[in-house]
C-alpha cells in the first residue's frame, strides 16, 4: 500500500510536522500531493492584499480576495527544529511531488484513481463525495481533540471549555464532519508544558497531533492498529461550532489564571 | 402579485425620493443585496465577521430601550406603536404593548430607572382601560377597534402579571384574572382556541397563550387556567407537531400556513418550553427541544435563518428579525436550563447578526434610531418598511437574557 500527503504548499506546517512524523517512524512516503502549485506565490501576495484592506477597512474589496483560502507556514512555539525541518528537506527531494488542482477536481481523481492502494494523509480542504467514493484509498485526517466528543471546529477550545483533557486523533475522512473510523487515538501529556492561551494550547495539541501520524501509519501497515467506527450521534448539538469571541475571551482569562 | 408589485414600487419611490430614512433602504442594498445577492453567499456574507463586544451590546440594547420609550412617547396614549417609513407612526398595539411592559420592567431591573416603572403603570392602566367587557383585549391597533383576539389577550396578560408584582395593585390581578376566566370560556372542548382566534382559525401559537394562564395559576391558585392551559399544550403535541419538529397550523395567514414564519413557529416553541419548565414537564420541554435544534442545525450550517420553512424545514423568505431574536431567547432558555454551551454560543451569534442589523452607523433620527426592521433587508416582505415595535421588543430581550447567561459563566462581570 502506497502512503502519500496532500498539500497547498510544501512549506505547510502542519504538513511538515506530518511528513517528519512518518520519518520518524520508518514510514517512507510515495508521494506528495501539491494544490495550486504554481498559483502559491499568487496566493501569498492575494492573501498579503487582503490583510492590507481589512487594516483600511476596505472588507468588500478583502472579501472578494478570501476565496483563495492557502494555508499560509505559521510562527509557532511548537514546530520542529532546524535539524528536523532539514530531514524533512532531505525527504523532499527524493519524493514523488505531483502538482494538482485541487482536491475534488477531475484531474485530481483521475490520478487518484490510478495510484493503486493508498492512504493519504489530507491537508487541502473539504473532499467531496466522489472522492471519498474511491475505494482504493483511505484518506486520513488530524483532529486534535477527542472524538466522538468533540467533533467540528474550536474543538480544542470546547474541550478546555469543558475542563477536559485533550486528544489527538487520526481518523478515516468520511462525508460526515469528522465522523470517519477512527485509527489512533491519544490523550496528549501537557505537564510540564506552562501553556497559558488559547493560541499555545491549538499549537500544542495540534503539534502533537501531527506527531502521531507516523506511529499510526505504521501501525496499520503492521496490522497493530485497525480503523474502529465511531459511535455517532445525530443530534446537531453532538457537533461543535466555531466558539464567539466572548467565550473565546472569558476561556482565554481561565487559561491564565490556571 | 400586481398589488404587491406596485406597492413595492411605490414604496421603494417614496422612502428613497420623499423620506429622511432613504439611507436606511440604501444602507440595506449596498449590504444585503449587493453583497449577498449580487456576489455569493458563501464568499460574501455580510454579517459573518461582525462580532460584537460586550459593551457595545449593551449599548445596542440600551438604544433599543430609548427607541421603545420613544415610541410610547409618540402615542396618543400610554401605549407603544411601530413606526413606517412611508406611513409614519401607527397608533399603539394592544398586544404587543401588553408584553413590552414586560420588557421595560425587566430593563428597569438591572438599570434601577424608576422612570421606566412608571412609564409601564402608565401602559398598564392604560391597558386595563382598554379591556372589553368581555374580558378579552382587541386586536392590531387601537384605532382599528377590533373585537377581541385570544392570542392577543394572553400578551397582555403577561405586562399586567409583571406589573402586579412589581406594583403588588389588586387591580392589575382582576384584570387578568377576567381575562382569564374569558379565555377558558371560550376554548373548545379539543383543547383549541377557535372562536376569538386570529382570522377564526386554530393555532398552535396559542402555547405562547398557555404560559400566562399558567402564570396566573401561579398567583391566584385556579386549577382551571392550569387545566385549560395544558389542554391546549396536550393539543399541540399529540396533533400538531411532525416527527421532526415542524409545526401544522403554525401562520398567522391561512394561505401561507404551509410554511409559517419564523415569528409564529418561534411563538410556538418559546410557549411550549416556558410551560413545560413552569409544569416541569418533560415531555412539553422535549418538544420544544425537537424544533429548537432543527433551528439550530439550519442556522449553524447556514450562519441566518429564513423567514418561513415549510414541512421539511426549507427555509424561504428573507430573515425575519423579529423570529431571529424570539428563537435566540428559546436558545437562551435552553442553555439555562440545560447548560448547553453550544445554546449560548449560537444565540450570541444570533445576536450578532441583529446587532448589525440594528447598527445602521448613519446619523437617524429618533423615529429610527435602535430601532429593528420587520425584515431584513427592509424590504422583506414581513413587515416591510417598517419597524414594528415588537421586533425591538425581543431584540432587547434576548440581549438581556444573554447577559444574564453570561453573568451565570462569569458572575464577577457587572453589568
Amino acid at each position: 500500500m502506497k502512503v502519500g500527503l496532500t498539500t497547498y504548499s510544501l512549506h505547510n506546517k502542519d504538513f511538515r510536522e506530518q511528513l517528519y512524523s512518518m520519518i520518524k517512524n520508518g514510514v517512507t512516503p510515495d508521494f506528495i500531493i501539491v494544490h495550486y502549485a504554481g498559483l502559491y506565490k499568487v496566493a501569498k501576495v492575494v492573501n498579503f492584499l487582503k490583510r492590507v484592506f481589512s487594516q483600511y477597512k476596505l472588507k468588500s474589496i478583502a472579501y472578494l480576495l478570501s476565496y483563495n483560502k492557502v494555508k499560509t507556514p505559521l510562527s509557532a512555539k511548537y514546530k520542529l527544529n532546524d535539524e528536523e525541518q532539514k530531514q524533512v528537506d532531505r525527504c523532499l527531494s527524493s519524493i514523488k511531488i505531483i502538482s494538482k488542482g485541487g482536491i475534488n477536481s477531475k484531474d485530481t481523481i483521475k490520478t487518484l484513481q490510478n495510484l493503486g492502494e493508498a492512504i493519504i494523509v489530507c491537508n487541502s480542504g473539504i473532499l467531496n463525495g466522489q472522492v471519498l467514493s474511491l475505494s482504493n484509498i483511505i484518506f486520513l485526517n488530524v483532529h486534535a481533540s477527542q472524538l466522538p466528543k468533540y467533533r467540528g471546529i474550536n474543538n480544542v477550545e470546547w474541550a478546555l471549555w469543558e475542563n477536559n483533557e485533550v486528544y489527538g486523533t487520526i481518523h478515516k475522512i468520511a462525508v460526515g464532519i469528522d465522523e470517519g473510523d477512527i485509527l489512533l487515538q491519544e490523550k496528549i501529556d501537557i505537564s510540564g508544558n506552562a501553556l497559558k492561551s488559547i493560541a499555545e494550547y491549538r499549537a500544542y495539541c495540534f503539534f502533537k497531533s501531527n506527531a502521531m501520524v507516523g506511529l499510526a501509519i505504521k501501525g496499520y501497515q503492521e496490522k497493530k492498529l485497525a480503523f474502529v467506527k465511531q459511535d455517532i450521534t445525530t443530534s446537531p448539538l453532538a457537533q461543535y461550532y466555531s466558539m464567539h469571541s466572548i467565550l473565546k475571551g472569558y476561556l482565554e482569562k481561565r487559561l491564565q489564571s490556571r | 402579485m400586481l398589488g404587491s408589485l406596485i406597492r413595492y414600487v411605490r414604496n421603494f419611490t417614496v422612502s428613497i425620493l420623499f423620506r429622511k430614512e432613504r439611507g436606511i433602504v440604501l444602507l440595506d442594498f449596498r449590504r444585503y443585496l449587493l453583497g449577498q445577492k449580487v456576489i455569493n453567499i458563501q464568499t460574501i456574507n455580510p454579517w459573518s465577521d461582525k462580532i460584537y463586544n460586550e459593551e457595545e451590546r449593551t449599548a445596542a440594547l440600551d438604544k433599543a430601550i430609548v427607541w421603545l420609550l420613544h415610541s410610547q412617547d409618540s402615542m396618543k396614549d400610554d401605549g407603544f406603536g411601530s413606526y413606517h417609513i412611508i406611513k409614519g407612526w401607527t397608533s399603539s398595539y394592544v398586544e404587543t404593548s401588553g408584553y413590552i411592559v414586560s420588557t421595560i420592567l425587566n430593563y428597569a431591573k438591572t438599570n434601577s430607572q424608576d422612570d421606566i416603572i412608571a412609564r409601564a403603570k402608565k401602559c398598564g392602566d392604560w391597558l386595563v382601560s382598554v379591556q372589553k367587557p368581555s374580558g378579552g383585549w382587541q386586536g392590531e391597533r387601537i384605532e382599528d377597534d377590533r373585537p377581541e383576539v385570544v392570542f392577543n389577550t394572553g400578551q397582555v396578560i403577561r405586562g399586567l402579571v409583571d406589573i402586579y408584582h412589581v406594583t403588588g395593585d389588586k387591580k392589575y390581578i382582576d384584570s387578568v384574572t377576567k381575562a382569564c376566566d374569558w379565555l377558558c370560556g371560550i376554548q373548545e372542548n379539543g383543547g383549541y382556541w377557535q372562536k376569538f382566534a386570529f382570522k377564526g382559525v386554530p393555532r398552535v401559537y396559542d402555547s405562547y397563550v398557555d404560559a400566562p394562564l399558567l402564570r396566573v395559576f401561579e398567583i391566584t391558585k385556579n386549577e382551571k387556567y392550569k387545566e385549560r392551559a395544558l389542554k391546549n399544550l396536550n393539543w399541540i403535541l399529540e396533533y400538531k407537531q411532525l416527527e421532526n419538529g415542524w409545526f401544522e397550523d403554525c401562520d398567522n395567514t391561512i394561505k401561507h400556513n404551509d410554511r409559517p414564519i419564523l415569528h409564529t413557529i418561534s411563538y410556538t416553541i418559546d410557549g411550549l418550553l416556558e410551560c413545560g419548565l413552569l409544569l416541569n414537564d418533560k415531555k412539553i420541554i422535549d418538544a420544544a427541544i425537537k424544533s429548537a435544534d432543527k433551528l439550530f442545525e439550519l442556522f449553524n450550517k447556514h450562519k441566518y435563518l429564513n423567514g418561513r420553512y415549510d414541512s421539511t424545514w426549507k427555509g424561504s423568505e428573507y430573515p425575519i428579525c423579529t423570529g431571529c431574536a424570539q428563537i435566540a431567547i428559546v436558545w437562551l432558555k435552553l442553555y439555562k436550563h440545560t447548560g448547553n454551551i453550544q445554546y449560548l454560543n449560537a444565540a450570541m451569534k444570533m445576536n450578532d447578526i441583529l446587532v448589525f442589523i440594528q447598527d445602521r452607523g448613519k446619523e437617524e433620527a429618533s423615529d429610527t434610531l435602535g430601532a429593528i426592521p420587520g425584515s431584513y433587508p427592509i424590504w422583506g416582505k414581513y413587515e416591510p418598511f417598517a419597524f414594528p415595535n415588537w421586533a425591538t421588543k425581543y431584540f432587547a430581550d434576548s440581549l438581556m437574557l444573554e447577559r444574564e447567561c453570561l453573568k451565570i459563566i462569569n458572575p464577577n462581570k457587572s453589568k
